[in-house]
């Protein structure tokens, strides 16, 4: 025997309504903290999806690299040990290929050494990938990002901007590469500077060098790789194609290690890091600010509705169902305030994608814009969890209520 | 003689504890039979709340036993205890004390939703009763919108509408002119005639002891005089 939930609602939301005022400061306090949290979680997410693709396409890490087992560790120190000879790579080219997921299969070789324009020499550091790879890896969407390499011209290399200052080298400008080969000698080969691009990093600029696979390997005196970049249909599909690439590469006879393109990318772990301590904070700070506004509401309304408290267990009502009114009533608020912060969200959202706002960066040559992405997922998740606090930010002072006496309470003026 | 429907023994109630402790009823006992138009009358600080809280189980006694229709109730928690009110007892409130937000109809239903009795049950069962109380006009009023003495009617319709055992009204007209307590005393009366429910009210008032069919006084918490009469004032 209780009160229907239907009944419970109506009273809440009619006490609601009575206190129209104070009911509506906190809904606002609650829809400008939900609003706060939207946008930058909308603004995390977009800068989240760019740096992934980012790292995927623009690093090349792919979604998985295959390595032999210590290569991560120690390739560094002993390079020739843990290459892929031809025999190896054409054995994980062929394995990897037959898992169901697998898109594309790259061989890699880390390259660097020396680059020399004739007079002078510079450090260089960077990649060899095959043209028909990175154009594969790219696919129609990044098509545009400059630093392509020309399938067919296996002499052309991308080397970065500042670099080409550097060394006083232009677009077609002929130079030479020197790197020690795996057994060890000093080689040098020709090569062209196929274009030159910016890498965005003020830190690599001025080293980058992108080289076809078919150089480095020349240069390297190698018919391998040092490494198979995997890229998958789906990056969702990680998890649930990772170990079956592991468990194939092991029945073939090949002990495999894979990361996953966000273990490699410094990068993106780091600001990821940073992000998510700074929404934390902020969520913690907004979570705070709302959650006192709702204690401080359901407060008043009960100390203030203390004699009706006291008549309605007079007549007969539990003290759980009494706390349950309040529990709705702050729940009520709460929710009202968060859709109000959601239709904020959804319209600031779009005015600021529309504003097309740019800022720069640290350690970044490139503008880069400020859209907001909101996830409507996401501000679900946040509606659900500041109605939770509220019903808890409610019971205590409800409980407090129903903990005096009957007749304390029916006194109360 | 049949069984009481209240039965109060060697009740002692104080409050506070240690030296501040004010001892207001000693060892009282009282029976009241079913069906009684009862009113309990004498100073203010008498002790009558506090009787009436012990009798509506609102509050408990430090000793003594409480039995309502023959169940020892004392023994319940507190769950027990609202569920036993709900069922047994109605209460009616010196300042009327209906919740704000609910309309006139909507204050009477809720003895019943409490209950978890249907909506639609609930709503009707309360507009009848309205109006056998002359309120069918003010059905949807808050009780902002009412007089005192419409809203101590809608207090009596809410403290009626479960069909209690006893009805118990502390001080129902202290809050209202004299000639709406007269009303309010002569409608309870009415109710308690046709209704055969129990109906044991407190007042000051002297004025009403003329309504009761028996009259119980209290000084410094004890019964001083304890009387039957014949009505003096009836309603017609
Ligand atoms: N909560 C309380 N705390 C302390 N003393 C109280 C309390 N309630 C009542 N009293 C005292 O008990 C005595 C009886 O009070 P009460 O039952 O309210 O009398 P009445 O209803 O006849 O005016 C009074 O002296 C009053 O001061
Ligand atoms: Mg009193």
């Amino acid at each position: 025997m209780s009160m229907s939930l239907a009944m419970r609602c109506k009273l809440a939301a009619r006490n609601v309504m009575k206190n129209r005022r104070r009911s509506l400061v906190t809904v606002l306090s609650v829809a400008i903290g939900f609003l706060a949290l939207s946008l930058f979680e909308g603004y995390f997410t977009y800068v989240y999806r760019i740096l992934k693709d980012q790292a995927i396409v623009g690093e090349r890490l792919g979604h998985l690299t295959v390595v032999r087992r210590g290569f991560f560790d120690q390739g560094t120190l002993d390079p020739e040990k843990f290459q892929l000879d031809a025999a190896a790579l054409d054995l994980v080219t062929r394995t990897v290929r037959q898992v169901p997921g697998v898109k594309l299969v790259s061989p890699r070789l880390a390259v660097s050494g020396l680059v020399s324009n004739g007079t002078t020499s510079h450090i260089f550091i960077g990649e060899a990938i095959s043209a028909e790879d990175q154009k594969a890896l790219r696919g129609t969407e990044y098509a545009y990002l400059p630093g392509k390499l020309a399938p067919g011209q296996d002499d052309a290399a991308v080397i970065g901007q500042k670099m080409a200052k550097i060394m006083g080298l232009q677009q077609g400008s002929d130079g030479v590469l020197m790197a020690s080969t795996l057994s060890g000698m000093v080689n040098a080969v020709d090569f062209r500077v196929g274009e030159i691009a910016n890498t965005g990093s003020m830190g690599t600029d001025d080293k980058f060098a992108l080289l076809p696979l078919a150089l480095a390997r020349k240069l390297y005196g190698s018919d391998g790789a040092d490494r198979v970049v995997v890229v998958l249909d789906a990056v969702d599909s990680i998890p649930a194609v990772k170990p079956v690439l592991l468990e194939k590469l092991k029945a073939a006879g090949f002990d495999a290690d894979i990361k996953e393109w966000s273990e490699l990318s410094v990068y993106y772990t780091q600001v990821k890091g940073l992000f998510d301590m700074m929404y934390l904070f902020i969520m913690v700070v907004v979570v705070m600010v709302a959650m006192t506004s709702v204690v401080n509401t359901m407060t008043m309304a009960i100390a203030e509705r203390t004699r009706e408290i006291g008549t309605l267990r007079a007549i007969g009502m539990r003290s759980m169902t009494i706390k349950s009114l309040f529990v709705i009533e702050g729940v009520i608020i709460v929710f009202v305030g968060s859709l109000a912060g959601m239709a904020l969200s959804y319209a600031i959202g779009a005015g600021i994608n529309l504003a097309q706002i740019t800022y720069s960066p640290p350690d970044s040559s490139e503008q880069a814009a400020l859209v907001i992405e909101l996830l409507f997922n996401n501000m679900f998740g946040s509606l659900f969890t500041l109605s939770v606090l509220a019903a808890v930010a409610s019971y205590f002072p409800a409980r407090h209520a129903t903990q005096k006496t009957i007749v304390g309470a029916l006194g109360h003026v | 003689m049949t069984q009481p429907i209240i039965k109060l023994e060697h009740i002692t109630k104080s409050y506070g504890h240690g030296d501040g402790a004010v001892n207001v009823l000693q060892d009282l006992n009282l029976s009241i039979q079913q069906g009684e138009f009862t009113c309990i009358w004498g100073a203010s600080g008498s002790g009558k709340s506090t009787l009436l809280n012990l009798m509506g189980l609102l509050d408990r006694p430090d000793q003594g036993r409480i039995a309502i229709k023959n169940a020892e109730v004392l023994g319940l928690n507190d769950n027990r205890l609202a569920d036993f009110r709900s069922r047994h007892l109605g209460f009616i409130f010196q300042s009327f004390n209906l919740v704000p937000v609910l309309s006139a109809q909507e204050n009477t239903m809720l003895p019943l939703q409490i209950r978890g009795e249907a909506d639609d049950t609930a709503r009707r069962r309360a507009r009848d009763l309205l109006a056998e109380l002359g309120l069918e006009r003010h059905l949807h009023k808050r009780p902002d919108e009412m007089s005192g003495g419409q809203r101590q009617r809608v207090a009596i319709a809410r403290a009626l509408i479960g069909d209690p055992d006893i009805v118990l009204a502390d001080e129902p007209t202290a809050n209202l002119d004299s000639a709406n307590s007269d009303a309010i005393i002569l409608l309870m009366q009415k109710l308690n005639q046709k209704r055969k429910v129990t109906f044991v009210f407190a007042t000051h008032d002297t004025h009403l002891l003329s309504y009761a069919a028996r009259s119980i006084q209290v000084r410094d918490g004890r019964i001083v005089d304890d009387r039957h009469n014949t009505y003096l004032k009836e309603a017609s």
